[in-house]
């Protein structure tokens, strides 16, 4: 028998996997307090001991070019916020690829962090899944005057009309408009875009913007639509006067009805009957690496409907003076174009976690500070939440850049004031109305296979969809 | 001295025990491993796939509701045909391919191990990185693949962005991975023993005969093998249709695990696409099972009597 005091192979491999086995154990060990209590744990302390804020948002959101979010938030924002408070501490946390995912995730883990930048319809399913923290009580309180500091456009779809609670502050609005090239409007004859320009205007300076070579094959679409049905084609139903959605229960869905029928079909034709404004198809496939921002340097379509966040990307590759942005058209009954918020919402996790107050103080800070909300403007380059800091943005962006000088960037600000902006119509349970949308829509306008009436026989089934997807949620 | 020696090759109860403990204790920590992240949320799902939850706020027991539900819904029998297609087409399409290239690779060829090399390659590249590099490969005008047809006069379809073309693009695509086969293939034909196919030729044997009756048998455990790991990799196919199609145009690339995603996450319906995973499960070992018992038949194993 071998000595006990000998270290043998055999004694060596026992000891070693028990070793290995115990420290797999201890990790799948569950804590001993509830996840965040960490945080609670030290937020209990008194003030003295400090609080814990976990902020995340995107690296990639700044568009001023040499600014990224992230360092600029840790670097300067961050270390400001701690002199006026230094018992608060703040992490940033990266919103990675497929973070709703993984907030998702992490808020039924209970690990969340606790402000997170996000936007409709993502917040909307947070806050039907009770997972964020009303903040209308802490604004009736604080910020009694919060509708007429902000912008009503974003403002207003920081509510949610189904929970009735304030899902989060206005980081930013983005707001869609229509760029265009001055200098193919000039070539081709065609009168610039004005306000008054409507959507047969619109079609009609498409067409005579087309240009196709000997061959026949188009070279330059008049326009481009946004390509998105939610974000771009369903403004065009408001324009016609119809409703993708009702509006008291957004669950009945309306994509059967005459002017949404319309309004449809004036998209099918312009960009399959006439093929004036390109197809996602043909616009993916002219190889330009960007399709989002190239498609006018590129000289792929004379106009495009487009975020705003075309501008130090456009200077870049344009000539000064050579292009300009406009108003979305006006269509038979009204002008509507995307005017969609990004939020900072808060996980309700906060009030177990203890630092509920030093969150929205930092809330505060950050949605109706003027440091910060200027700064989404001069950092980031988006037009700020906060009223008083969006009037400065069109300055704003000029002094980053001189070459936006002729740029009429006062457009978008008027598009938020006059309504023309708005908010996108979603469906209540949006998930399950897109599974039986998008598809139709796809055959309709990515294919050119079904014709736009396909979508009376689907708008019942969305209907009956949203209504099962209600029964699940209230419990069978 | 002998009986010394079989005292310890035979070994005492006791030391038996103790090999055992020792075995038990070197196993534990993959052990715990496996029974806390396979077994434990495997039966988690399994109990989940009986209650309507989004883990969050809805948690109600529903029996087998959902996998009624599932079996009613039109959009599970169009996963289900996509993925059908895909794995029945892909995987014969791979295995022939890669069978093919390593028959060619099996000769006495300088620079045998560059060739490897290079066809290995395409398999250690992210399927993130590829999914982009075959956008581009598939772009209906400027893609590589409609350039090359423009040569001969062919128009070449509109790929990707066509339902028709969209999930055979993803079928061509899937040739891109079959390094890995090719190497296995190549082993295992450079381990056929030459005698054999000398013993054929004296016989008579052309190169077919002689690769139909001495090197297809003779790998047909290498093959049995491949096609299994193929197959169960080809339902799970996710990748290429959520970074390419997003399972569209008009649910043509919808495949089962995309669909099993969306339920989970877009819809939040976390007890819904537990059972859709479990009938997943339940069909790969199905025909898994299947071609396990087909392989009595034709799968030759060296040492086995003759059948």
């Amino acid at each position: 028998m071998m000595s006990q005091t000998t270290l043998t192979r055999r004694y060596f491999l026992r000891m070693s996997a028990l070793a290995t086995g115990a420290t797999f154990l201890a990790a799948c060990a569950p804590t001993t307090a509830p996840a965040g209590s960490a945080q609670s744990e030290a937020a209990a302390a008194p003030a003295a001991a400090g609080a814990q804020i976990r902020y995340a948002s995107f690296d990639w959101f700044a568009m001023v070019p040499g600014i990224t979010w992230d360092v600029y938030n840790q670097e300067e924002a961050f270390p400001l916020y701690r002199e006026e408070n230094p018992n608060v501490e703040l992490l940033w946390e990266p919103h990675g690829d497929g973070w709703d995912t993984k907030v998702l995730t992490n808020m039924a883990a209970g690990t969340a962090p606790d402000v997170m930048a996000v936007w409709p319809p993502i917040v909307n399913t947070w806050a039907e899944k009770g997972q964020l923290l009303d903040l209308q009580p802490l604004v009736d309180v604080d910020i009694p005057n919060a509708d007429e500091i902000f912008l009503k456009t974003g403002w207003d779809q920081a509510w949610d009309p189904i929970t009735q609670i304030r899902m989060g502050m206005v980081t930013d609005i983005d707001v869609t408009s229509v760029y265009y090239s001055n200098t193919a409007f000039e070539e081709a004859g065609v009168p610039l875009p004005t306000l008054a320009w409507t959507t047969d205007d619109y079609t009609e300076a498409a067409t005579k913007l087309t240009q196709k070579d000997s061959a026949g094959q188009i070279t330059r679409w008049g326009g481009h639509l946004r390509p998105d049905f939610v974000l771009g084609y369903f403004y065009y139903v408001e324009a016609f006067g119809g409703m993708v959605r009702d509006a008291d229960t957004q669950m009945t869905c309306l994509l059967d009805q005459e002017p949404a029928q319309q309004a449809l079909e004036w998209i099918r034709q312009g960009m399959w009957d006439i093929n004036c404004f390109g197809q996602s198809n043909q616009i993916n496939a002219t190889g330009i690496p960007n399709t989002w921002t190239g498609v006018l340097p590129a000289n792929i379509v004379a106009f495009a409907e487009r975020s705003a966040d075309q501008f130090f990307a456009l200077a870049d590759s344009l000539p000064e003076g050579s292009w300009n942005i406009a108003h979305i058209p006006q269509g038979p009954k009204d002008r509507a174009g995307m005017g969609a918020p990004d939020l900072w919402s808060v996980y309700k996790g906060v009030v177990d976690r203890g630092n509920q107050d030093a969150v929205w103080n930092f809330m505060k800070w950050i949605s109706v500070g003027d440091w910060y909300q200027e700064n989404v403007a001069t950092k980031a380059g988006r037009i700020p939440g906060l009223a008083s800091a969006a009037e400065k943005w069109p300055s704003i962006l000029r002094s980053i850049d001189a070459r936006l000088e002729p740029v009429e960037l006062e457009v978008v600000l008027e598009q938020l004031k006059s309504g023309e902006a708005r908010g996108p119509q979603l469906f209540r349970f949006q998930s399950v109305a897109d599974e039986l949308i998008n598809p139709a829509m796809e055959q309709i306008f990515v294919e050119g296979a079904v014709p736009v009436s396909t979508l009376s026989e689907i708008a019942p089934k969305v209907t009956e969809a949203q209504q099962e997807a209600l029964q699940r949620a209230g419990g069978g | 001295m002998i009986a010394s020696w079989g005292k310890r090759l035979g070994g005492s109860s006791s030391q038996k025990r103790q090999d055992l403990i020792t075995a038990y204790l070197c196993l534990l920590p993959w052990l715990i491993g496996f029974l806390a992240f396979v077994v434990g949320p495997m039966l988690f799902s399994l109990g989940l796939s009986f209650y309507e939850s989004d883990l969050l706020t809805t948690n109600y027991f529903v029996g087998l509701d959902n996998y009624q539900e599932l079996f009613q819904e039109e959009l599970f029998w169009q996963s289900l045909k996509v993925t059908f297609i895909y794995a029945f087409a892909a995987v014969p399409l791979g295995t022939a391919l890669a069978l093919s290239i390593a028959t060619l690779l099996n000769q006495k060829i300088a620079g045998l191990g560059v060739w490897r090399t290079i066809y290995y390659l395409p398999t250690v590249i992210s399927g993130v990185a590829v999914s982009l590099l075959w956008l581009q490969i598939f772009n209906p005008r400027a893609g590589l693949i409609n350039n090359f047809l423009s040569l001969f006069g062919i128009q070449g379809p509109a790929w990707l962005y066509d339902s028709t073309w969209a999930l055979p693009s993803l079928i061509i695509m899937s040739v891109w991975g079959v390094g890995a086969n090719i190497l296995l293939y190549l082993a295992g034909l450079q381990s056929i023993p030459t005698p054999l196919y000398e013993a054929a030729t004296i016989d008579g044997a052309n190169a077919w005969h002689r690769f139909r009756h001495v090197t297809i048998p003779m790998l047909s455990p290498t093959i049995f093998f491949n096609v299994t790991i193929s197959l169960i990799g080809a339902f799970q196919f996710f990748t290429q249709p959520l970074l390419m199609t997003k399972g569209g145009p008009n649910n043509a690339t919808l495949s089962m695990v995309l669909f099993l995603y969306n339920k989970a996450f877009k819809q939040i319906r976390f007890g819904y696409a537990s059972a859709l995973a479990w009938v997943l499960f339940a069909i790969i070992i199905s025909f898994t099972l299947l071609f396990q018992y087909s392989s009595k038949r034709w799968v030759y194993y060296e040492g086995e009597s003759d059948k």
